[in-house]
């Protein structure tokens, strides 16, 4: 049964993966800036 | 995968497959943002602010971001590798690695930026430990480093969390935030 409260947390979840993944794609690549943790792994793999 | 139960792991699957999702989406289109590479300070705000809010609304719904927070979690309950640790040793190796592609300039904007999307997630009212535990202040952490990390290891400063009432000062030290809200 998918009540309001899962329905939420999908909606945050991707609404957060839409906003960091926004940040990475158009100003971190963009500007050649590294980060740590796994998007920093990402970006290493990107370049 | 079940360490800390099917619905974390789903929960951060489903985490990792939309951030993926979305930046495959983005990338079919050209840069939205006009291309601030010449003005790096700005980048580095701008950038750490949208990774920060992202992140944040994510750890606020107790969804782990990425890879390296559940696998520090992971090393944390198996091998009793403190979380805090496990963090600086992993995101060493990995700005050591950018290094290979970004001259030392860049890594200092790099730092910029981490500094500020932990900030940033810190504004979201995540409860947090504070680094100052235990009657020690950063200036003796600082100048004993042997104590201050021996204390790292043993927890006592658990470097990872920052009070929600916490001055900004002693935000500006936590080295990458993780949350008691997790698992």
């Amino acid at each position: 049964m998918i009540t309001r409260k899962h329905s939420n947390k999908v909606l945050f979840t991707l609404l957060g993966a839409a906003i960091s993944s926004f940040g990475i794609y158009n100003v971190h690549a963009q500007s050649n800036l590294a980060e740590g943790g796994s998007v920093g792994l990402a970006l290493l793999a990107y370049q | 995968m079940l360490i800390f139960g099917k619905k974390f792991a789903i929960q951060s699957i489903f985490a990792a497959v939309s951030f993926a999702a979305f930046f495959r989406l983005y990338e079919l289109f050209p840069p939205l943002l006009p291309n601030i590479a010449h003005l790096p300070l700005l980048a580095a705000l701008l950038g750490g602010i949208l990774l920060g809010s992202g992140e944040g609304i994510l750890i606020q719904n107790r969804v782990a971001s990425g890879f390296d927070s559940s696998l520090a979690l992971v090393m944390e309950k198996r091998l009793s590798i403190p979380v805090s640790l496990w963090y600086i040793v992993t995101d060493t190796l990995i700005l050591l690695a950018s290094a290979t592609y970004l001259p030392l300039r860049r890594l200092l904007y790099t730092l910029c930026t981490i500094l500020v999307s932990n900030g940033t997630i810190a504004l979201f009212g995540i409860r947090l430990k504070p680094l100052q535990a235990h009657g020690s202040s950063l200036f003796s952490l600082l100048f004993t480093p042997l104590r201050g990390l021996e204390m790292i290891w043993e927890q006592k400063i658990p470097t990872l969390y920052w009070h929600k009432d916490q001055s900004m000062a002693s935000l500006l030290w936590t080295v990458e935030p993780l949350t008691d809200s997790l698992p």
